[in-house]
């Protein structure tokens, strides 16, 4: 508890900005949103691939992945890693679920890690979609150029910046790419193809949720 | 005068005494703000304190001055954001009074323990690297480079493994609060609570400054209400116990207080029909006040106002001598000195009774009890002493023989008798059969939880905050000790591992033990060893994502490497939160010095679960320097033990009583036990029936009646058929029971049961002992 308490006044002058920029610019803010929310065509359930490029901080040499991926939105999402390496990660509201190696997994609750909590609101916010979910933990910017947009996020207090620097969402009728900067200034960029959209899940991937 | 030496020595005494009361009134005026405001609120003052145990006072001390200076409220609404809304409103409703301080500090935990971080490993790693292949370790650092979120600060490259992330996150266990939107949050049981964390500037023990809090909270409380009717406020901290406390004193005392005096003064009044008569009572009233607070001021540091309230009801009593005076002067012809001089032996033999009983609290040794047999005795004494020195001066030649007395002396002649009849022993063994059946019933109860708890919907408020925070109790820890710093480390980790088990049973919530923040340097060095094996996956991970050979030995520590010690810890702001557990080192006599520190338990379960802790530094493998201490436990076993010595005592005297007053009474002496001790086996009985658990409160009180009991038995077979000294005893256990009954009224249970058990004993005896005075 205290170690959260002595976070506070940081975080307190932050929002206090925060509040203070958002009561300035209230109408253009909520406009953006709505433009993006106008052009974003979100549907139950939507499936598709992956490519992850990941630059670290003073390492040349990119990491790349790729994968397959599973969005429901009330559900969560499966985030299937195939190369370098396999691992299933499943974000569901509480808990993500890893699974990698043979069926090794690691499961991480909300309830018992805090950051679980935080990281899942966020990636869950990002991969489905959910922009006011983001609004709430972060300060946000954007544009909107014909059918295409982008949304510049930058979290709201010092705790949640301990963890990420800066979010990026960019799309058209549906997410497109994600950007990612950590707080020790680690970009990650993930682009989606081959999305398709679903009214619902099919029997096969509810069970994957089970 | 026929004697003029005993007038002029009790001419020169009653001047003494005047003197003195005048000086000791000037005294208590002149200090009246100083020591009025030193009125102690503080219940843990009335528990024993044990001075062999040092260590343990200093732990107890230490755990509740972390307490008394922190407030938390809780807010919560119907959703995350109507609860942020809420909290908003509630914050600002308490800014800028100056009677609370936001908590502040920006000392970042990261900055500080990372020089050291290769000493810290999370459970999990620590059990992971123990076993983990290098395959396993390349693995894992190649899923952590490319994931996108990462549980620590630190870049990908100064933590491959994520270790310090994990053990970062590890220390977040600690508490349920997460800070997420500028505001701390906790979820519970599906509710979004916002938590408001304030210290106080002054002691929560300071009456005025708990006062202006409280109103200040309460407004706070209706304007989030106002605005939101489904929000809920919580608010938690010892201050609101205290004014709550004082509040309570304060309307006991004026309802104990101001009672009994009306009942006196109307009482009085009524039957003497003499406006001297009321001054009189004043006068030995005032007195008794007078002495009383004297002395509890001068030999107490702080009055507590559990002391004042129970002094309230020692109005009743105190009037008891004033009274017995009276009665003999109803139209009585004989001059005042003269009676009084034959009243005096009497007068002499009811002040010592009470005055023993009373001063059987101070035998045990539990502060407040000793504090009230001070100020009852002191009190009693004060109100006697006036009469005793004053009445002879101040009595009218006589008293007008009231019309009441008639119907008194009728009654008395009408109250059934003992026969030796066949009826009179069934009608007694009938109530020997109901009594006991009660007594059958009668439970003892011990625990000191139910004896000091406040107000039940306060309690269950603190509670529900307590549960959500995840507070520690305040009344239990481990105590740990070691030779040395490192050794005491050790011992709490040894400690630590055991507790594991039981959070994972879910018996506890969660610990704080300086061990999470300050590993011992034995296990900081294990942690450099075992991830010093970690140097061949290092080396193929540079290898394959083109990291430079420097690289590989910054992230393979080496067990040579140093390590965080206790001195680098304490000195630093970063422990400041937890230092509090650190005691520092004490000396047991002889020996040399021990360095000790406090592990406190949160969301313990319940009584089992205090059960399984009590039981384990015992448990094989014995836990080194581990010590339970469970303050509720332990005050609960002195409170048994003391309730059966007590109770000893008290049969001691039911035997002692007929043999001491055999001399006086001879034959008769079983007409004036008799009634006493059949009230006092009524009174349990009746307590049986109404399920009122018997304590060492009820014990005292019974002590009491017995005292009381003896004294209105005395006084009528000593003058029986008087039907003046039935008035008198028939006045004095009226108001004796109506104070002891306004006592019972007391939200303070162990008031209460000292209130209630002495009003039924009392009302009993004055009931029964007419029923055995022999017939005229």
């Amino acid at each position: 508890m205290k170690l959260l308490k002595r976070l506070k006044p940081a975080a307190l002058r932050a929002a206090l900005v925060l509040a203070c920029l958002g009561a300035a610019l209230p109408a253009r803010a909520a406009g953006l949103l709505d433009e993006v929310r106008a052009r974003l065509v979100l549907a139950p359930v939507t499936k598709g691939e992956f490519l992850q490029t990941r630059k670290l901080a003073q390492i040349d040499k990119p990491l790349v992945s790729n994968g397959r991926f599973l969005v429901a939105r009330d559900i969560g999402v499966i985030w299937e890693n195939i190369a370098p390496f396999a691992q299933t990660t499943r974000l569901t509201k509480n808990e993500i679920l890893q699974t990698h190696d043979q069926g090794t997994a690691t499961r991480l609750s909300a309830d018992k890690e805090p950051v679980v909590g935080v990281i899942n609101a966020i990636l869950f916010g990002a991969l489905s979609g959910d922009i006011e979910a983001l609004a709430q933990r972060f300060d946000y910017s954007g544009k909107v150029t014909g059918d295409a947009w982008r949304l510049d996020f930058t979290p709201k207090d010092a705790s949640l910046a301990r963890f990420v620097r800066g979010l990026a969402l960019s799309g058209g009728r549906g997410i497109e790419r994600i950007e990612i900067t950590s707080a020790a200034g680690d970009v990650t960029h993930i682009e989606f193809k081959a999305q398709v959209q679903a009214g619902a899940l099919s029997g096969e991937d509810r069970k994957r949720f089970e | 005068m026929n004697k003029p030496g005993p007038a002029r020595a009790h001419r020169l005494l009653a001047g003494c005494w005047l003197v003195f009361l005048l000086a000791a009134a000037a005294v208590l005026a002149a200090g009246w703000a100083r020591w009025t405001g030193r009125i102690d609120t503080d219940l843990l003052a009335l528990m024993p304190h044990d001075e062999r145990r040092p260590v343990r006072e200093a732990a107890l001390k230490a755990l509740a001055a972390r307490g008394e200076r922190q407030l938390a409220v809780l807010v919560s609404a119907r959703d995350e954001s109507a609860a942020r809304k809420a909290a908003a409103l509630a914050r600002g409703a308490l800014a800028g009074s100056g009677l609370v301080e936001r908590q502040s500090g920006t000392v970042s935990p990261a900055d500080f323990y990372l020089p050291w971080r290769h000493g810290f490993l999370s459970a999990a790693d620590r059990d992971w690297l123990r076993t983990a292949t290098p395959e396993a370790a390349r693995a894992r650092a190649l899923r952590l480079a490319h994931a996108p979120f990462a549980p620590g600060t630190l870049s990908w490259q100064d933590d491959p493994f994520g270790f310090f992330g994990n053990w970062l996150a590890s220390l977040a266990e600690v508490t349920p609060l997460r800070l997420s939107g500028g505001e701390l949050m906790v979820e519970h049981e599906g509710r979004h609570y916002a938590a408001l964390i304030y210290s106080l500037p002054h002691s929560a023990f300071a009456a005025d400054f708990q006062q202006k809090l409280v109103a200040r909270l309460d407004a706070a409380r209706a304007r989030v209400r106002d605005a939101d009717q489904e929000a809920r406020f919580l608010a938690v901290g010892v201050v609101l116990h205290a004014a709550a406390a004082t509040r309570q004193a304060e309307d006991e005392m004026r309802l104990i207080g101001m009672g009994s005096l009306l009942g006196t003064f109307f009482l009085i009044g009524f039957v003497f029909q003499s406006a001297r008569a009321l001054q009189l009572i004043a006068v030995s009233l005032l007195s008794g006040a007078i002495a009383a607070l004297l002395a509890a001021v001068s030999l107490f540091e702080r009055v507590h106002a559990v002391t004042l309230v129970f002094g309230a009801s020692l109005i009743g009593v105190a009037v008891d001598y004033a009274i017995l005076v009276f009665a003999q002067h109803l139209g009585s012809a004989e001059p005042v000195r003269e009676r009084f001089r034959r009243l005096l032996p009497t007068l002499c033999m009811v002040l010592v009774t009470p005055a023993l009983a009373y001063f059987a609290l101070a035998l045990t040794p539990f502060p407040g009890l000793e504090q009230m047999a001070v100020f009852a005795v002191c009190g009693i004494f004060g109100a006697w002493t006036s009469v005793v020195l004053f009445y002879p001066y101040l009595l009218p030649a006589t008293l007008p023989l009231p019309k009441n007395a008639g119907i008194m002396a009728r009654l008395v002649e009408r109250w059934p008798r003992w026969r030796n009849s066949g009826k009179a022993w069934g009608v007694a063994l009938l109530l020997a059969a109901i009594a006991a059946g009660g007594l059958a019933r009668l439970r003892v109860d011990d625990d000191i939880r139910g004896l000091f708890s406040g107000d039940p919907a306060r309690m269950a408020e603190q509670r529900a905050a307590g549960e959500i925070m995840r507070l520690p109790s305040p009344a239990q820890m481990f105590l740990v000790g070691g030779a040395t710093p490192e050794e005491l480390l050790r011992n709490e980790e040894a400690l630590v591992a055991r507790l594991r088990p039981l959070m994972a049973a879910g018996k506890i919530g969660g610990y704080e033990a300086v061990s999470r923040w300050l590993p011992s340097g034995a296990r900081q060095r294990e942690a450099l060893a075992l991830q010093g094996r970690l140097r061949p996956s290092l080396t193929r991970i540079a290898a394959e994502l083109e990291l430079p050979a420097a690289w590989i030995a910054e992230s393979s520590p080496e067990a040579a490497d140093k390590t965080l010690t206790p001195e680098i810890w304490l000195a630093d702001a970063a422990s400041a939160p937890f230092r509090a557990l650190w005691l520092g080192t004490a000396e047991a006599d002889g020996t040399a010095p021990r360095h000790f520190s406090m592990v406190l338990l949160q969301g313990l379960a319940d009584g089992a679960a205090a059960r399984a802790l009590a039981e384990l530094p015992g448990r094989e493998p014995a836990l080194a320097g581990v010590e339970w201490i469970d303050q509720t436990r332990e005050i609960s076993a002195l409170m048994a033990r003391y309730r059966g010595l007590l109770t000893r005592a008290l049969l001691l005297a039911c035997l002692a009583a007929p043999l001491l007053l055999f001399p006086f009474f001879r034959a008769r002496v079983w007409r004036i036990v008799a009634p006493v001790l059949a009230a006092g086996g009524m009174t349990l009985a009746i307590m049986g029936y109404l399920d009122i658990p018997l304590q060492l409160l009820s014990i005292l009180a019974l002590l009491l009646t017995l005292g009381m009991g003896v004294d209105y038995a005395i006084f009528l077979q000593a003058r029986q058929s008087h039907a003046h000294t039935l008035l008198a005893t028939t006045l004095a256990a009226l108001l004796t029971l109506l104070s002891f009954g306004l006592l019972a009224l007391s939200a303070t249970p162990a008031l209460r049961a000292l209130g209630l058990t002495a009003a039924l004993g009392v009302m009993l005896s004055w009931l029964l002992t007419p029923v055995f005075l022999r017939k005229a």
